[in-house]
């Protein structure tokens, strides 16, 4: 194990801590506007996530799904602002 | 270590930091605008840096458009998330935290939602 798997593994151990301090607010929030942004946040880690494990891997293919999570995070979030926004009355 | 190596670790250290920075905040806001500031800005700087980062360790062009790519897409999609976050947050009544200042919105939407 070199320096930069060394290196590699520190920063995606301090993305998971990032992601646990994340997950906390998803459980506590008082609103569902809270949990919305915190899957907003929650995707944002995993593409982060993601990247860094291709790049410690070797592996350019696991790049491709880096655009899907994106993708799917954006579409999540955007549907579950407007389930909340609609359902207010 | 390779010189693109360096450069991959110094930009995801950036970005980490940045991430973990937002989560911090995200955590200990007072309420859900100054939260959304904190997920919206830092958040999307970090995950900036991160691809930044990985699209130079490969040093092919097919790699690195992806990530620019994803780039453009952050750049052009968090900003319209947080916004419509937050227009869900204001219309469903959740409040604010009492210190802040004037709410310039306060009767300017009607029931279904459009501002007048």
């Amino acid at each position: 194990m070199g320096i930069f798997d060394l290196a590699m593994t520190t920063l995606m151990a301090a993305t998971a801590i990032s992601l646990a301090l994340t997950t906390a607010r998803l459980l506590l929030g008082p609103s569902i506007p809270d949990r919305a942004m915190a899957f907003d946040m929650i995707m944002i880690h995993v593409v982060a996530l993601i990247s860094m494990y291709a790049v410690m891997v070797n592996q350019q293919s696991l790049l491709d799904s880096v655009l899907v999570v994106a993708l799917l995070g954006f579409l999540g979030t955007v549907a579950l602002a407007r389930y909340i926004e609609e359902g207010r009355n | 270590m390779a010189l693109n190596e360096w450069l991959t670790v110094l930009l995801c250290s950036v970005g980490v930091a940045f991430m973990l920075l937002s989560s911090v905040g995200v955590l200990r806001m007072p309420d859900l605008y100054t939260r959304i500031h904190a997920a919206g800005k830092a958040g999307t700087l970090g995950v900036i840096g991160v691809l930044l980062g990985v699209g130079l360790y490969y040093g092919d062009l097919l790699s690195a458009g992806k990530m620019v790519a994803l780039i453009a897409f952050f750049l052009l999609t968090s900003p319209v998330a947080g916004h419509m976050i937050d227009r869900a947050a204001y219309l469903t009544g959740v409040k604010a935290t009492p210190s802040t200042g004037p709410d310039d919105l306060q009767g300017r939407y009607d029931a279904e939602g459009r501002l007048h």
